[in-house]
């Protein structure tokens, strides 16, 4: 099971609307940087957490509907072409005897199979074309479609951290920024950062995932914007084996 | 969380009489069902005892059925109308006419087996045998939520062969039940006054040997205090309502949920007790394994948190007013109930001595 042994703070996004794209992939790095996996998913439970320390500062305030926005968002094929040229760069490097380049795989390695399996998954895990986020001083909870709700019961902590059978998890706060961090099986390693522009109008969304099998981690940065969501006339189930479900209210299942 | 208090004004001396029970109907007192199928200690465990592989069932989802599954049969009785008032209790009924308990032996999603017993105030067992039933998605005509649910077959099983017992009685035999169930109240509040009324026969039933007065001063007592426990009774019958109502909807996605899980190729004993992927390790299909699997146990987390709110009321004292006096009642709906009961004997003793 893996295991959290710290973590490093990332400076506070003070963006302006438009709110800026990361210029890099720099910011999850120095993020997954603070990540350090104890073992893999076999492994015994990790120890109970050390006490966060607390929060200071106000909250930012995330609640209500998000839809992405599709022209600030990335196009994940440009994406992915960016990221496959990254890691073409770094076999170059190392193909021409740059040893400078070695300490960045760091055991990985680059099968196409592996990197191929990576950009599915993130393309899957990054569409969330609505998101519906309800916040208090306690507790935040971003719905997202067809998949779990992500839950941070943070209350006046910094972060918080939990593991269940398959995998650990940590959340909280970076300054102003949301950090949702997953440890899974496999090496799977998944870190969403939610962080608002300055008048609270647009939400960036960076999600950051690396396995143990590839070198370089894949970053995909989506925006949204609010919107008022019509009347719900319908009833939605979260299910495993369709995804979302939904029929007319009042209609019988 | 609202803060839950009911303050409920009686009138001892007043005219506490009921009223006249439906000559051909049985009051019935369903007392919250117990669950045979202890929590698994490790999904191990579960894997080996199920052919099945199902998710283990926390204590939060077992306690929560042993309260819903009785209101469903509760709502599914009245619904009939064929019985009087019923009721569900956090312990047994001394007065009851028609005592319900039920063990549930196994609830997955998929099936759902019970142990019944229903008995009458006299002893006579009207049904004693497991009722098992597979999941069935239900839906009414009248679309009414609290008549839906995928076992709602298994419940018109009992309610079905209840009437039937409750048919082939006779209007002596019914009146009876009514008459033993206040004896065995008074019995069990004053000994000394009731213990020649009722003889204990052979095979465990009860019979009455003689009857007090009509008007005797003591049974006319008794019946007030009963009226008096039965305030208490709707108090926590309101409070179950609430968390029926409550609970129904997660309750209800948690056994769909369930029954997916199990149904599905990699059930969630397999997953967790299987260290090793079935595919090559960095794939698409192991990561999207890891993630529905991470998935899974965090939707599993939803869930149950919303299950255990919906005993978040339950600590909440009680209040209730008897002749200007209030008194408050703390704990669990069971210890609240053993408050108010001992508050009545109490009552009735200082006004006997």
């Amino acid at each position: 099971m893996p295991a959290f042994r710290r973590i490093e703070s990332t400076p506070v996004q003070t963006s302006r609307k438009p709110m800026p794209k990361l210029p890099s992939a720099l910011p999850a790095l120095a993020l997954l940087a603070g990540f350090l996996l104890a073992a893999c998913a076999s492994s015994p439970p990790p120890k109970p957490a050390a006490v966060a320390p607390a929060r200071t500062g106000d909250l930012r305030d995330f609640s209500g509907h998000w839809e992405k926005n599709y022209q600030l968002s990335d196009d994940f094929n440009t994406r992915f072409s960016l990221y496959a040229a990254d890691i073409r760069r770094l076999i170059a490097r190392l193909n021409q005897g740059d040893i400078e380049a070695l300490p960045t795989l760091r055991g990985r390695g680059w099968s196409a199979d592996a990197i191929n399996g990576l950009a599915r998954f993130a393309e899957e895990l990054t569409r969330m074309p609505l998101l519906d986020i309800a916040q208090n001083d306690m507790l935040i909870e971003i719905e997202r479609e067809n998949d779990f709700t992500l839950r941070c019961a943070y209350d006046n902590l910094q972060f918080v951290r939990s593991n269940n059978a398959f995998g650990a998890d940590l959340c909280g706060w970076t300054g102003e920024r949301l950090q949702f961090q997953m440890l899974l099986g496999g090496g799977l390693n998944i870190a969403h950062q939610f962080s608002l522009s300055a008048d609270g109008s647009m939400l960036n969304v960076t999600t950051t995932l690396s396995t143990d099998d590839v070198a370089v981690p894949l970053v995909v940065s989506n925006f949204y914007q609010r919107y008022e969501p019509p009347a719900e006339d319908y009833n939605c189930l979260l299910t495993l084996t369709r995804n979302t479900v939904c029929n007319q209210r009042g209609a019988p299942r | 969380m609202t803060r839950w208090l009911l303050a409920v004004f009686v009138l001892l001396a007043g005219s506490a009489a009921s009223a006249q029970p439906d000559a051909d109907y049985l009051d019935v007192s369903i007392r919250v069902f117990t669950s045979a199928e202890a929590p698994p200690a490790t999904p191990a465990a579960s894997a080996s005892a199920e052919p099945a592989p199902t998710a283990p069932v926390t204590p939060e989802v077992r306690l929560a059925e042993t309260r819903y599954l009785p209101m469903f049969l509760r709502y599914r009785l009245e619904a009939s109308g064929r019985f009087g008032a019923v009721r569900v209790l956090p312990e047994i009924d001394n007065s009851a006419q028609l005592t319900i308990e039920g063990v549930i032996q196994r609830s997955d999603g998929q099936t759902l087996a019970i142990d019944l017993r229903a008995r009458d105030s006299t002893g006579r067992v009207w049904v004693d045998r497991r009722y098992e039933r597979a999941a069935v998605p239900s839906v009414t005509v009248t679309g009414d939520a609290f008549a839906e649910d995928d076992f709602a077959a298994l419940f018109a099983d009992i309610v079905r062969e209840l009437s039937a017992v409750q048919d082939s009685l006779s209007a002596a035999q019914l009146a009876e039940i009514r008459t033993v169930a206040l004896l065995r109240y008074g019995l069990a509040l004053v000994p000394a006054s009731f213990a020649g009324y009722l003889q204990e026969n052979a095979d465990g039933t009860v019979s009455v040997l003689r009857l007090p007065a009509a008007d005797d001063p003591i049974l006319q007592r008794i019946e007030d205090i009963r009226e008096h426990e039965y305030l208490f009774i709707d108090v926590v019958d309101a409070e179950y309502q609430r968390f029926f109502g409550d609970i129904k909807p997660v309750y209800d996605m948690w056994r769909r949920f369930q029954r997916e899980q199990s149904s599905s190729a990699a059930g969630f004993a397999a997953r967790e007790t299987t260290a090793e992927s079935a595919y090559a390790r960095g794939s698409y299909y192991a990561l999207r394994e890891s993630y529905d699997n991470y998935a899974w146990a965090k939707v599993q987390e939803v869930y149950l948190d919303e299950l255990r709110e919906g005993f978040a009321n339950e600590v909440e004292p009680t209040e209730l007013e008897l002749e200007s006096s209030l008194y408050t009642l703390t704990g669990s709906l069971e210890q609240q109930y053993r408050e108010w009961r001992s508050i009545l004997a109490e009552l009735y003793s200082l006004e006997t001595e």
